[in-house]
């Protein structure tokens, strides 16, 4: 201990800060000048929250006094070199600081790298090399704080061979990376540091006067710092001065003196619950407890909530919010990548990435995209995109879905005018606010380029806005702007390493991550802090949650560089001297406040987890029965209290209700062949599908589905069937002639760029139609021809089905029909893709009709006139056996006059539906998305059925 | 049989095969405990078991009996019975302060979690990419669905399109990718079991020999009906006819395929003699043989090229997935082993010691048979490290039982199990076959059911089942049950299934009815024992839904095991759709499902018009990105929970905690959320005592009473799975092969063996189920089989007809005489008392619970609008206290000129060295405060200009002259002047808001008798704002600086204690020379 080095207990009994504020203002106030200048003194905290509340302590008490108060600068450990001795030199921004890494990593010749990565790694891998250069940036922070290269790690000889050679190539490349750092006039700044607070020459130029609050641990080159710089350095301890041998000279505790002391914690301050979501209302009811007894209320000042483990908090904060409208602060912040402008960056990487579909989709789906884009339609004079710009999402989810588009790129040529100007706008509006070099395919550039571009597109999307700093969202994105805009100054500077367009915006994403977007202070929420920040938080109460062993003191049992064996031996930071320092601020957390301590059985996962150790430090009976409760929660204290919650679970099944007609119901005035099917299967689905005509939204598929499959091969079908090759019976020239019309089906649905997938699938079609091909041929030989492709009756042919009450006129399109020259006959035919099986059983089953669409067909085609014989039938396209391609219905008459009275049956019953009436499932109603809750038919499969469901 | 707590002091390594119930885990426990009490440091301990839910178990237990042991006599007696006979409390508490003083260091998992530890410990070496993580389910989903899209893009188009095909076979099918997942599905394990060497999958290649085209035609003419054979009358026979028609026909097609179906050519080809009651002799065969070679060549052939063609799409699909898994750095769970094997274990251990900073001296491995051949080869060298001494400082202790080895698909090697014993002879085996769990009625017929499988019906008409079963029987011990359990009542059954009403008997029925009878012994089991746990074990996940289903029908409130998705409950529907509209506005089911619920109003989407709803949804798109679906989803709740009854409120919190977790690992938008409510099972909070699962799922569970519904369907080899076979058990797989259909099993007998071989482990697999589906029955056993079908005859079939499947086994061994009508019982077995006849019935905890005392209820209620001290009011420093109107986003991003901020901090430096204005300095003076202050000298020097052109201005000398200043102030004595010094006060502007933090560039104090009267902020501007020439834009300037410095004043006024009028601010700006007063005013 240096003679001008002073040790003051400040116990712990109380908070600490208000009394160093005391101790501070006595030290600098002058009665005389009527102020105290604290200009000259640097006060260390353990963080930066601390150093907030010293100040504004100091302010107080100073106001109080009647001193014109000059603060202090109060700074974390990290900052105690600078602080001491002057900066190190200019260090590096981030992203340069990153691609020195990367480029020394990626110059290291394969004899050196070898020992490091003995499986090479891709060179274009660029955010592989990326992830590597930030781990090894970390290690070397991490030694650089203990005064310590890669190379000197090198030197230690008990290392295994291998382990050397490691660390010799991990030197060779720190050592590059510095030096090319050192070329473009920059440091690298813990390495600068170390060097400098070792070097012999640089004197400690900063006459600064250092203070040190309840700092518990230092490492050796802020160590060193403080013992170069002139002044004294005073230590004040948050510990009771007869706990002086366990503190060394700068107030940090002596690891070996706590790493088997006792912490004494009261059983009722130990709570243990069984998971994450008790945790969170224990903690609640904890501090309901502590609300004022005369008013029942809390004041948010007056009490903190702990957060060890950080998934601990998301549940906390929503059920405070959700059970009491109490809103807890995260102190810390939030990363800016979480923010509107954060996620910009996320997708516009995904996007420039896969430039697939799907990332346009959600790209487009950003709200600041979103905007950019209506701006854009609403500027444009082009009347068709005033008129389909408002909505874009749903023409291009259908283009997405009905034409399995995967390139946004690729135009099919089926899309409706209002789905291609949907697109078409999407693209150019989208293509003007990226720019050229962002919407080019990809390509590497260097990243100053990049920079440049990303400024553009992120200028042009951000025209529109105005930002309103007294918005809170408007203010998070102001912070993460300016936080984008500092990477983008840093990514300028990079000339010399080229890499894509996404990685460029995902660096800078990446750097969005480490930048945390405070919260806006609110006076009335109760701040939330992490486990470092607590011991010196004065509020009186505490609540901490999440003191799992993995978090607190926060061990780990391996490391691929160094195992905490060798980090002790080198004088780093160990899972010793972690547990030591939580001890102690376990034990003046306790002592110096009312707090409880929380931790769970489960962790958020819901598998078991270990307890911190922290909680265990008591001996004897007492520790046995601790164990106990935790291990066997029979053993465990009841609880006897409950969260008083303002949700109030009503009942009912309100959010079942059962399907009933809309009241502007009308009945249908004609109704299409299929339709009826529809009905027997399901009155519901009918109501939903055919009526109110509901849209379903299965994820966007990545092949063609049976549906598409099937439409394809109808198209391709009906040209045929329209062109001069219908009457060819050869079945190679058929099977030509189809192959061209399917390739011709494809291209118009699919577009020019189909998913492999999909082209594979079109080959399976194409390989149907040639057997279908062969079947064709034979049916033509026997005098079967093609007259007509999707016909319909004229609307005024009067197509109908006759029942007691007005006719029903029928509408449909039939596939094709054929007419078989030698005798007239017709067949009237559909063509099916599924798996192949008769046209009865396709229609009836033991329980009756549940299909009418052959037999109605009859009715349709009544404009052709009276044919000497009608075949009712299907068309397979199957893959193998052309046996089985025709599959005619030979029903009688009475089999067909009792189809008809089914058909009557469901015209009857549909129009005697009134608004209101309740309408049934069904035998198959439709079971799966949005459509089987609407019907109910989901949860039946998976909850208990309403009430009164029918019979 | 050894009793539990005996000591051995021949070798310190153990094998114990455990059969279920006899108390594995805690077998494992003790010997864990042991180790602990004897001292032995918990870091060099290492127990691996199967799921995290079982390692976490363990260790609670063993904390739990130490804990229990120094606390009372009775677990102390337990303890030293088990473990330790000589212990005492004292030294009970004393490990236990010990062990959980090294909570830290102990490693009890699964073995996934130690190798995926090893994995990142040599990251670098392994090629594992830096920093991963294990995806989840969803997301590796995901990833391979977009590995399968690149594998398609990069295929070779005309070898993908056969593949397919191929695949397809005769089914009608139109998909492709489908296609694709599903053989990654079912053949990527094979794999990558054989990765970097596709040997295995030649090793099967053609064989035969192909004729020639002029050979076959010869061949034919040769096949001339003389051949025939006659019936007495003297005609050629029927059958023989149409078969060499066939031949001929097949030959002409050259349709190799069908020839071989054909019954003739497949007796000839099985070496059988006889064909339509004649014999079938040498000139047959002989005039046959060229087709039958022929066809030989040519199917196997092809079968060898689609064997390595699925390789070849496996590799395609393995090239894009491993890069999509690099490039998202993550690693699913299988992959860490592999790696490790891949990047070689020699000289590894000590390495991995180093690493892992532990010396393992014990290793206790749990579930043994489930451990896969790429963990086994990594523990091999440690396993010999250890197995080598003798010394009781190191041990391996080792339990599993091979008749509970389920997990074959994700690549568990059962056979290893049993291999370890001849591998090291150091091991002392054990075995336990005393059941703490079951009633003897249940052990009875747990015994009658395994003891005896090859002489069971079912299996003796396959050769390849029959030897699976005598290795079965091999290794099945006889249960009895513990002491304390030979009265516990029993009782099994074995009863048929019910007929629907509608007398169908297609396959889906028979499984409905089968399904719907366990329903209904749930409801007879839990009339009679409303207490007892029961569970429904099932083969096929799809069952679970059904028996749900059912069970509600009977209003018995069940749960799944890993339970349903969230979605179930309809006000998480509800929300589900919401998210899913605001995604995809044209969504008008999701629409129409939300308006029919109260969220409709809650969401204010109901009876809007369309562009409303539009503008709504495009708010709420806003909203989520702002602030993420969580915040969103609690307000709706908090709007209609009235609407919601209380397990709906349960199952949306879970949904809002869901969200919150969604919205931090930011993975989609609010439909990908929408699809996770729908999809991902999530436990329900309070669970039924009645349980629905697979039985893979109730591995390591028990209960009071369990239905097994035993399914008709045949146990065979999937034919989409990818075959794999091992010459020796511990040595590499030698044989991979597609599926081979019947006939080329027959023309190649490797095929054939192989495909016996896979035979045998999947019936081993099936019995493994049934054996551990009964075994989780504490007292009662309920088996159910589906009706008879008659044979073609109209009468059942006899049991040495049966085919192999769970119903037929189960009858053959119970009741192989009883034909099984619709509802009979066929064999039952019970003890005098009832099963349920006994108040120790297991309660489960949501029931205990729910009978404690009513809790008082607390409110938690914040006072709002209080007086807060300073440390909770908001900072503004001066600089952003104009900010406050709205500016352009685009302003934000402004770049800076980095030199031009450099040259500002240097002349910023020069003025703060300026206490009263001196001599103009020259350049070399300048340039040299720069560089002692650290700048650049170069840009000091371009610098120096402004600076010494600055201060020749007019204004800027009176603003740092001391005869000005003194001159304007009268009534000053003195005037001292701060440079950068710190403030902070309390904004007078708004005091209970904010605090004003800062520091003065400049701060001139006039005092009089020592006491402040006047002070004077000058604050220095060095950027370029205004130009010299236009004036308007230097007032401009003033003007926007304007709010800084009224702050600027009100601070100096509360440090000072004067009236704000009493101060006075001047702004510089350095790069036009201009400095301009903003005189005191009130
Ligand atoms: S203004 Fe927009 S968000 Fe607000 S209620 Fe109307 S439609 Fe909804």
């Amino acid at each position: 201990m240096r003679d001008q080095d002073e040790r003051r207990f400040l116990g712990w009994d109380a908070p600490a800060l208000p009394r160093v504020a005391d101790l501070l203002l006595e030290r600098a106030a002058s009665r005389e000048l009527g102020d105290a200048d604290l200009g000259e003194h640097v006060v260390v905290l353990p963080g930066a929250r601390a150093g907030r509340v010293l100040a504004a302590l100091l302010m107080d008490r100073a106001e109080a006094l009647g001193l014109a108060l000059t603060p202090p600068a109060c700074i974390t450990p990290g900052e105690i070199p600078a602080a001491a001795l002057g900066p190190a030199g200019a260090p590096a921004p981030a992203i340069t600081r990153r691609f020195a890494w990367i480029d020394a990593l990626r110059d290291l010749t394969d004899a050196e790298r070898a020992p490091l990565l003995p499986i090479p790694m891709d060179p274009d891998d660029t955010p592989g090399w990326s992830r590597l250069a930030a781990t090894l940036e970390r290690l070397s922070d991490d030694l650089a704080g203990a005064g310590l290269r890669f190379r000197d790690v090198a030197l230690d000889e008990s290392l295994a061979t291998e382990e050397a050679e490691r660390w010799r190539s991990l030197g060779i490349v720190q050592d590059a990376a510095e030096r090319a750092l050192f070329a473009r006039g920059f440091t690298d700044d813990a390495l600068a540091t170390a060097a400098q607070v070792f070097s012999d020459h640089a004197p400690g130029k900063q006459n600064k006067i250092i203070s040190l609050v309840g700092v518990p641990e230092l490492s050796r080159v802020e160590r060193a710092a403080l013992a170069r710089s002139p002044q004294g350095v005073t230590a004040y301890i948050f510990a009771p001065a007869d706990l002086a041998d366990r503190f060394d000279q700068l107030g940090c505790v002596i690891p070996q003196a706590w790493l088997d002391a006792t912490v004494d914690l009261d059983d009722s301050r130990v709570l243990f619950a069984d998971n994450p979501t008790e945790q969170a209302e224990l903690a609640l009811v904890e501090l309901a407890r502590r609300a004022d007894r005369d008013t029942g209320e809390l004041d948010p000042a007056r009490v903190t909530i702990g957060v060890a483990d950080p998934a601990a908090f998301a549940p906390l904060r929503r059920r405070a919010a959700l059970h009491a409208r109490a809103r807890l602060r995260p102190a810390a912040g939030e990363p800016a990548s979480r923010t509107t402008a954060g996620r910009l960056l996320a997708l516009l990487s995904e996007y420039l990435r896969d430039r697939s579909f799907d990332a346009l989709a959600r790209l487009i789906r950003h709200p600041d995209i979103e905007a950019a884009l209506l701006g854009r339609s609403a500027d444009s004079s082009a009347k068709s995109a005033q008129k389909h710009s408002e909505n874009w999402l749903a023409p291009l989810d259908a283009i997405r879905r009905e034409n399995v588009l995967a390139d946004p790129g690729s135009t099919p040529r089926d899309l409706t005018n209002k789905q291609s100007a949907a697109l078409r706008f999407v693209r150019r509006a989208l293509a003007d606010l990226l720019g050229d070099a962002l919407t080019s395919p990809a390509t590497r550039r260097p990243l100053s380029q990049w920079s440049d571009a990303i400024e553009g597109a992120l200028r042009r999307i951000y025209a529109p806005r105005e930002l309103s700093p007294a918005l809170d969202a408007d203010r998070r994105t102001r912070d993460a702007l300016a936080a984008i805009r500092d990477a983008l100054d840093d990514l300028a500077t990079i000339a010399h390493a080229d890499a894509p367009a996404w990685h460029a915006v995902g660096l800078i994403e990446d750097r969005l991550r480490r930048v945390s977007i405070p919260d806006p202070p609110d006076r009335d929420s109760i701040e939330a802090l992490g486990w470092l920040e607590l011991a010196l938080d004065p509020a009186p109460v505490c609540a901490i949650v999440g003191l799992a062993e993995t978090h607190v003191p926060g061990s780990v049992a391996h490391d691929p560089f160094l195992p905490d064996s060798r980090r002790a031996s080198l004088g780093m930071q160990t899972c010793d001297s972690r547990l030591a320092r939580d001890a102690f601020l376990l034990a003046a957390i306790n002592a110096s406040r009312d707090a409880v301590f929380i931790t769970t059985r489960l962790g958020p996962d819901g598998d078991p987890q270990t307890p911190s150790r922290l909680l265990f430090r008591i001996t004897g009976d007492a520790l046995a029965r601790r164990v106990r409760r935790f291990t066997r929660p029979e053993f465990d204290t009841p609880r006897s209290a409950t969260l008083a919650s303002r949700l109030t679970p009503g009942g009912g099944d309100l959010f079942t209700p059962r399907l009933v007609i809309d009241p502007d119901y009308t009945p249908p005035t004609s109704m299409r062949v299929t339709d009826f099917a529809a009905y027997l299967r399901s009155p519901a689905g009918w109501y939903i599908e055919r009526v109110l005509k509901l849209e379903d939204q299965q994820p966007p598929p990545r092949e063609l589905t049976p549906a598409i499959f099937g439409s394809v091969a109808h198209a391709a079908l009906e040209s045929f069937g329209a062109s001069d090759a219908r009457d060819l019976d050869d079945p190679n020239a058929i099977a030509t002639a189809l192959s061209d019309f399917l390739t011709n089906a494809a291209d118009r649905r699919l577009g020019a760029r189909p998913p492999a997938a999909a082209r594979v699938q079109i080959e399976l079609l194409r390989d149907r139609l040639r057997v279908f091909a062969t079947a064709q041929a034979q049916r033509r030989r026997n005098g079967w021809r093609i007259a007509h492709v999707e016909w319909s009756p004229a609307p005024d042919a009067g197509a109908s089905l006759d029942t007691e009450d007005e006719p029903m006129p029928l509408r449909g399109k039939i596939d094709r029909i054929d007419i078989h020259e030698p005798t007239g006959a017709i067949a009237v035919i559909d063509y099916k893709t599924g798996a192949a099986r008769g046209a009865d059983a396709a229609h009836r089953s033991r329980r009756g009709w549940f299909n009418l669409q052959l037999p109605l067909y009859r009715r349709l085609i009544g404009a052709l006139g009276d044919p000497p014989r009608l075949d009712l039938g299907y068309a397979f396209l199957i893959s193998n056996d052309i046996a089985k391609t025709w599959r005619f219905a030979d029903w009688s008459a009475d089999d067909l006059a009792d189809a008809d009275e089914a058909a009557r049956d469901v015209v009857r019953r549909i129009r005697a539906y009134k608004p209101g009436d309740i309408v049934e499932p069904g035998e198959r109603p439709p079971d799966r998305g949005a459509l089987g809750f609407i019907t109910g038919a989901r949860f039946d499969a998976i909850a208990p059925a309403p009430p009164e469901s029918e019979p | 049989m050894n009793h539990p707590g005996a000591d051995h002091h021949e070798s310190p390594h153990r094998l114990v095969r455990a059969s279920a119930g006899s108390g594995k885990t805690f077998q494992l426990t003790n010997k864990y405990l042991r180790l602990l009490l004897i001292g032995e440091n918990p870091g060099d301990l290492l127990a691996t078991t199967f799921t995290r839910a079982a390692a976490g178990e363990i260790l609670h237990r063993a904390l739990a009996r130490l804990a229990d042991a120094a606390l009372d006599d009775r677990a102390l007696e337990e303890l030293r019975a088990h473990v330790a006979p000589d212990l005492t409390r004292a030294r009970a508490a004393e490990t236990l302060s010990r062990v959980v003083g090294s909570l830290h260091r102990l490693s009890i998992m699964t073995i996934d979690a130690f190798f995926a530890r090893l994995a990142s410990s040599f990251a670098l070496e392994i090629g594992v990419p830096p920093g991963w993580r294990v995806l989840d389910e969803e997301e590796d989903a995901l990833v391979r669905a977009a590995a399968a899209d690149d594998a398609f893009r990069e295929a070779d188009h005309a070898e993908l399109l056969s593949i397919i095909r191929d695949l397809h076979g005769e089914r009608a099918r139109t998909d492709a990718h489908a296609a694709l997942m599903s053989v990654v599905r079912d053949g990527y394990t094979a794999y990558l079991a054989t990765l970097g060497d596709d040997s295995s999958w030649r090793a099967i290649g053609a064989i035969g020999r192909a004729i020639s085209d002029a050979d076959l035609d010869a061949a034919i003419a040769r096949l001339t009906d003389d051949l025939i054979p006659t019936t007495k009358a003297g005609s050629p026979r029927k059958y023989w006819v149409n078969a060499f028609d066939s031949v001929r026909d097949c030959v002409l097609r050259r349709d190799w395929l069908a020839i071989v179906n054909i019954t003739l050519i497949k007796r000839i080809a099985g070496f059988e003699s006889v064909f339509d009651r004649a014999e079938i002799e040498d000139a047959h065969r002989l005039a046959l043989a060229p087709f039958i070679e022929h066809a030989r060549h040519v199917l196997t052939r092809d079968h060898a090229a689609r064997t390595m063609a699925t390789r070849r799409i496996l590799d395609r699909f393995d090239t894009a997935y491993t890069r999509a898994k690099r490039a998202r750095a993550g690693v699913t769970f299988d992959d860490p082993p592999r790696l490790l094997l891949a990047a070689g274990t020699t000289g590894m251990i000590d390495r991995m010691h180093d690493r892992l900073d532990a010396r393992l001296r014990h290793v206790l491995l749990d579930e043994f048979q489930d451990t896969s051949m790429t963990q086994f080869r990594l523990l091999e060298p440690v396993l010999d490290e250890l197995l080598s001494q003798r010394d009781a400082g190191r041990s391996v202790f080792c339990v599993g039982d091979i008749k509970q080895s389920l997990y074959s698909w994700r690549g568990a090697e059962p056979v290893l199990l049993p291999a370890l014993a001849e591998r090291w002879p150091a091991f002392v085996t054990e075995s336990l076959s005393v059941s703490w769990r079951s009633a003897p009625i249940v052990l009875g017929a747990v015994n009658t059911m395994f003891a005896h499988a090859a002489s069971n019906p079912a299996l003796v008409s396959r050769e390849a089942a029959l030897a699976a079963a005598r290795a079965w029987d091999g290794a099945f011990d006889t249960h009895a049950a513990a002491p304390p359990n030979a009265a516990m009542p029993g009782s099994v059954r074995l009863s048929v299934a019910d007929e629907e009403a509608d007398a169908d008997t297609s396959r889906r029925a028979v499984r409905r009815a089968l399904l719907t009878a366990a329903a209904r012994r749930v409801a007879e089991a839990r009339a009679s024992a409303p207490g007892a746990s029961i569970a429904v074990l099932v083969r096929r996940n799809a069952d679970i839904r059904v028996v749900l289903e059912r069970l509600r029908d009977l209003d018995i409130d069940a749960t799944e095991q890993r339970g349903n998705p969230l979605a179930d409950s309809p006000p998480v529907a509800a929300a589900a759709s919401l998210l899913r509209l605001i995604d995809h506005p044209g969504h008008t089911a999701a629409l129409r499902h939300v308006c029919m619920t109260p969220l409709g109003d809650a969401a204010r989407i109901a009876d809007v018009s369309p562009a409303r709803l539009r503008a709504r949804l495009a708010r709420l798109r806003r909203r989520i990105a702002e602030r993420g679906c969580a915040p969103l989803l609690s307000s709706i709740l908090a709007r209609c929970s009235h609407a919601v009854d209380e397990r709906g409120v349960r199952r949306f919190l879970q949904f809002i905690d869901l969200a919150d977790n969604f919205d931090i690992a930011q993975r989609g938008g609010p439909a990908d959320l929408a699809d996770l409510a729908e999809t991902r099972p999530i436990d329900e909070p309070g669970r039924s005592p009645v349980r629905v699962m697979t039985i893979h799922a109730a591995k390591g569970l028990e209960f009071d009473a369990v239905v097994v519904p035993l399914a008709a369907d045949v146990w065979n080899v999937n034919p989409r799975a990818l075959l794999a076979g091992r010459d020796e058990p511990l040595g590499p797989i030698t044989r991979v092969s597609r599926y081979p259909s019947e006939p080329l099993r027959l023309l190649h007998p490797d095929l054939e063996s192989l495909h016996a071989e896979t035979l045998g482990r999947q019936i081993i697999e099936e019995l493994c189920c049934l054996y551990v589906a009964a075994t989780r029955a504490r007292r009662s056993l309920e088996l159910i089989v589906p009706a008879d079908k008659p044979g073609r005859s109209g009468e059942p079939l006899a049991p040495d007809d049966w085919s192999a499947t769970a119903a037929n086994y189960v009858r053959g061994a119970l009741a192989p005489d009883s034909p099984a009508t619709p509802g009979a019982e066929l064999w039952s077995r019970c003890s005098e008392r009832d099963w349920f006849d006994d108040d120790s019935l297991a309660h489960p905890r949501a029931e205990h619970h729910a009978a404690a005392p009513a809790r008082e209820r607390m409110p938690l209620r914040v006072r709002p609008g209080a007086d807060r001290p300073a440390a909770r009011l908001a900072r503004a420093a001066p600089s952003s206290v104009g900010e406050d109107r709205p500016i352009p986003a685009a302003s934000v991003l402004a770049r800076h000129d980095r030199e031009a901020r450099a040259i500002g901090s240097i002349v910023h430096h020069w003025f703060e060295q300026i206490e009263w204005l001196a001599d103009a300095p020259d350049e070399a003076a300048l340039v040299e405060s720069a560089a002692r202050a650290g700048f650049d000298e170069s840009l000091a020097r371009r610098a120096a200009p402004t600076m010494i052109d600055a201060l020749r201005r007019d204004s800027i000398r009176a603003a740092l002259s001391l005869d000005v200043f003194l001159a304007r102030e009268p009534i000053a004595e003195a005037a001292d002047v701060n440079r950068e010094r710190a403030f902070i006060i309390r904004d007078p502007a708004s005091p209970s808001e904010r605090l004003l933090q800062g520091r003065f560039d400049r701060l001139v104090i006039a005092r009089a008798a020592g006491r402040a009267v006047r002070a004077e902020v000058v604050d220095f501007k060095t950027d370029r704002v205004p130009t010299e020439a236009d004036i308007s834009a230097l007032a401009e300037a003033v003007e926007h600086h304007r709010p800084q410095m009224e702050a600027y004043r009100r601070a100096a006024a509360a440090m000072l204690r004067l009236p704000v009028s009493a101060t006075a601010a001047t702004l510089i700006f350095t790069s036009v020379g201009e400095a301009v007063r903003l005189p005191y005013e009130g």
